[in-house]
């Protein structure tokens, strides 16, 4: 195998990147290489339907499974092997109706196929095992920077497929997007080469991602209402209960209703903490709150967890013997020997009567949802706050968290940050410090989360409101970025981040392996794009700038 | 103090210190680390591993489980294994069948004993709830449990036959012999609602997902975890081709034929053969062992066809062979999964 496309690829050799049987995360080379060309055959998807697209024919069910399959492979999702046989099966199948239709339609002009539109795979494991050596990311024809930029392309991509699934699942989609997803995976089966080119289009897929998570808030709050400032349990009730984990909000609404009445308690878990502030889910007085931190804790909390436990997008990681039977995944996410649930979740709600109950364990609290209605609605104390000299700065501390040492640096930032500054959190980095003491400045917390990753939009939102309310641009705003990244949805956002001009983003806590010296000095020439240092050092500077 | 340093086959490194007066199961045991055991006393042969290095000193313990040719090329007993000196031990499964818990001690109340041909028995159980495991029972197909009757006198170890979940029910198949223990419990004074004591699951017996076909090969009860296995494939719809080959001897002897018809029913990729070795005029089945019909399937396959995975349970000698017939047919021996059934 070959991956190098999270934060915690190893760089133990001369060439960064897993290349053993198994991966840092757990993934064997069967699966990865199995991904690999499942990623390869939605090439030839896109290469079809881009040129049946111009002639008018789409098809929504391919432009889901486009979404579906990238997000099987990103980091922490799939790691079943068995899984991806019908998936390549299924691309294919989808390929070549497009190919039939579009031929028809284009009569004796047709486009004459190239790449991954004429691949044909095979149809058992072991044969594609052997297909998928040819169809890795490396490529010897070609300079490491291509290379690294290809692989920027394609991590992006995902990373924008996962946040389009997510809004897709809640009802909200557009062809726009479907049309650009289309259009990039048909790019990448050009095997582009030129590095302006590539650069290019990374930065439109940051555009795009603005889009699809535009669209993904106006999911959330569509069908959930918007966040609101919420206390929420963080110490469990006596009852059996479900733990769900992930971020998608429709699963947790589905379990939330399939043990309406059952005497079952629900718990969120990592990055759907946020779902506790949405009244469309609060409301049900059986989601007693969250249990446990971020993602790369999961095995000892679960094992800790008493009841059943569900999975539901990103972040899986190899479950415990102790927890391994009464866990189950839903969605993308999967598993070997863990049993799928395709939208039933009564086996759960089965599983967490038959199992042991939680403890009553004594109340504690924590204070979330400050998304951008909540903070917009008191824009104008903060703007006072600012312009009074009370509220000097804000440091927007977001994206995932991570096992490694290296990562207590954004601990140590927003411990070390002075008592006049505001922190804004996003994705699951916060649990490092969210229990802290931060107090607040005026009324105004001086912690405020905004929710998941998938909440960006939120963020974004809430920084082109401030630099409205000042009559500045955002990279005017006495206002840092601090980005703690680990897989493909944090590297489209980057990428969002990057197209909006925001500059000056420190990134931690090591920067994509994939990213080769030349590439990496064009993004700090062009966007002052910043390797963390330590924390103190970096917070002077910030509040110097 | 020497540290012993196990490895999982998927490279996960454990180290705990060891010693010349603690064998190395134990020594895991008090480091935390539960690993696949059995009978804890040199007989059984299912904490069996791989000194890649260091001194150990290999106590007592019975050559079917532990063949010298095996002791030769490193093997050890794992219940009857010191170290003196630090040793790296490479265990046979990976890093998900090693527990860090204390295998649940549970009590389970018989629903039902049914005698089938061959002096086989087949009992279910149902778990008594308690608060810390609640009322489901789960393992993974292919494990095992250490079952005490009533008098709690002894336990001996039996193989699941069914597969894990939320009622808390359980099968088991034990073959009758005279004067054994559990068999003069079963033929004397066992009846529908006894209570006994479970401890398990245990074992790191396992389906592996490779796409291969998965061919299962087992006389008389080594049925048991095979068809835990392929039940579990039934329950998942798995579609990967299956072959079982359930040897028996005569064929007043088969057994469990409504179970295998269901079973059937229910996984359509499935093939069951049931050779018996001394058939009888009105015999029209395969002859011969399970080994020898596994060796003229595995002759029948086209060359250059997918060797598929084997998955054997039976007794020192029946796994012997069977390896033979495997390695003089192409399979690799990493596609050979293995239970070693001693009699208990």
């Amino acid at each position: 195998m070959f991956c190098y496309q999270c934060e915690q690829t190893d760089r133990s050799g001369a060439v960064p990147g897993c290349q053993t049987a198994v991966g840092i995360c757990g993934k064997d080379d069967t699966t990865a290489g199995l991904q690999d060309l499942l990623l390869y055959m939605l090439q030839g998807v896109g290469q079809y339907a881009t040129r049946a697209r111009a002639l008018g024919i789409t098809d929504t069910a391919v432009d889901d499974f486009i979404m579906y399959a990238a997000f099987t492979t990103l980091t922490n999702v799939n790691f079943a092997a068995s899984r991806f046989v019908p998936l390549i099966a299924q691309a294919a199948a989808y390929r070549d109706q497009l190919k039939s239709a579009y031929e028809q339609a284009a009569g004796a002009g047709a486009w004459q196929p190239t790449g991954p539109a004429t691949f044909v795979p095979a149809t058992t494991l072991a044969e594609l095992t052997v297909q998928a050596r040819a169809h890795g990311i490396l490529d010897e024809a070609v300079s490491d920077d291509v290379v690294g930029l290809r692989a920027l392309n394609l991590y992006g991509f995902k990373g924008v497929c996962a946040y389009a699934h997510h809004a897709y699942v809640l009802g909200e989609s557009s062809e726009d997007v479907f049309a650009a997803l289309e259009e990039h995976l048909d790019f990448l089966a050009s095997n582009p080469t030129s590095l302006d080119d590539l650069l290019a289009r990374a930065l439109a897929l940051g555009d795009l991602n603005l889009e699809v998570m535009r669209l993904l808030d106006a999911a959330n709050t569509g069908r959930f209402g918007s966040p609101e400032p919420t206390q929420v349990r963080i110490s469990t009730v006596a009852g059996p209960a479900i733990l769900v984990s992930g971020h998608d909000l429709a699963d947790l609404e589905a379990v939330l209703k399939a043990t309406e009445g059952t005497g079952v308690n629900v718990y969120t878990h990592g990055e759907l903490l946020p779902a506790n502030s949405y009244p469309g889910l609060k409301k049900y007085p059986h989601l007693i709150g969250n249990y446990g931190g971020a993602w790369q804790d999961q095995q000892a909390e679960f094992a800790a967890f008493p009841g059943a436990i569900l999975m539901t997008s990103n972040c899986i990681i190899q479950p415990r013997p102790e927890y391994r039977a009464r866990i189950f995944t839903s969605g993308p996410v999967g598993w070997p020997g863990v049993r799928h649930l395709h939208g039933d979740f009564s086996q759960l709600v089965q599983a967490a009567k038959a199992l042991p109950a939680c403890a009553d364990e004594p109340e504690k609290t924590i204070t979330i949802g400050f998304g951008r209605s909540a903070v917009l609605s008191v824009a104008g104390d903060v703007v006072n706050a600012v312009k009074s000299g009370a509220l000097t700065h804000f440091f927007l501390i977001g994206g995932c968290d991570g096992a490694e040492p290296g990562r207590n640096y954004y601990t140590d930032f927003a411990d070390g940050v002075p008592d006049s500054t505001a922190v804004l959190t996003l994705g699951c980095a916060k649990y490092r410090f969210n229990t802290h003491e931060f107090g607040d400045i005026g009324g105004i917390p001086r912690l405020l989360d905004i929710g998941q990753c998938n909440d960006t939009y939120s963020a974004i939102q809430i920084a082109l409101a401030l630099a409205d309310a000042f009559g500045c641009g955002v990279n005017d705003l006495p206002l840092t970025l601090v980005i703690s990244w680990f897989e493909q949805k944090a590297t489209a956002v980057l990428l969002t981040l990057l197209a909006l001009g925001i500059k000056n983003i420190l990134i931690g806590p090591r920067l994509p392996a994939y990213l080769t010296p030349a590439v990496i000095d064009v993004l700090v020439e062009t966007f002052g794009l910043t390797p963390i240092g330590e924390a103190n050092a970096d917070i002077a500077k910030a509040l110097a700038a | 103090m020497p540290t012993a340093t196990f490895v999982t086959t998927d490279g996960v490194a454990y180290a705990v210190p060891a010693g010349p007066d603690v064998n190395l199961l134990d020594a895991a045991d008090a480091a935390g680390y539960t690993l696949t055991s059995m009978c804890r006393q040199g007989g059984c042969g299912v904490c069996r591993a791989r000194r890649a290095s260091g001194v150990v000193r290999v106590g007592e313990h019975a050559p079917d489980a532990l063949p010298p040719d095996a002791e030769k090329t490193g093997q050890v007993l794992l219940c009857r294994t010191y170290a003196t000196s630090d040793v790296t031990i490479e265990l046979p499964y990976d890093s998900t069948r090693l527990a860090s818990a204390a295998v649940p001690v549970r009590q389970v109340r018989i629903t039902s004993i049914d005698r089938w041909p061959g002096g086989i028995v087949a009992f279910s159980v149902v778990v008594v709830p308690d608060a810390q495991h609640g009322s489901a029972l789960q393992f993974e197909a292919g494990q095992f449990a250490e079952l005490t009757p009533p008098d709690g006198a002894h336990a001996r170890v039996y193989s699941f036959a069914s597969i894990g979940n939320w009622d808390g029910t359980a099968e088991f198949y034990v073959k009758l012999r005279p004067g054994g223990y559990f068999s003069e419990y079963l033929r004397g004074t066992a009846q529908v609602g006894d209570v006994l004591t479970m401890r398990g699951p245990q074992g790191a017996f396992a389906l592996h997902e490779t796409g291969r076909p998965r061919w299962m090969v087992c006389g008389g009860t080594g049925l048991a975890p095979l068809m835990s296995m392929l039940r579990h494939m039934a329950d998942w719809g798995e579609t990967t081709e299956a072959r079982l080959i359930l040897g028996v001897n005569r064929p007043d002897e088969v057994f469990a034929t409504d179970a295998l018809a269901d079973l059937q029913a229910s996984l359509p990729s499935l093939c069951v053969l049931v050779p018996v070795v001394e058939p009888d005029a009105s015999w029209d089945g395969p002859v011969g062992t399970a080994v020898d019909v596994l060796a003229r399937e595995l002759d029948a396959l086209p060359a250059g066809a997918v060797r598929p995975d084997l998955y054997l349970c039976g007794p020192p000698g029946f796994l012997d062979a069977a390896h033979a017939a495997a390695a003089s047919h192409g399979v690799p021996g990493d596609q050979v999964f293995e239970e070693r059934v001693l009699r208990n």
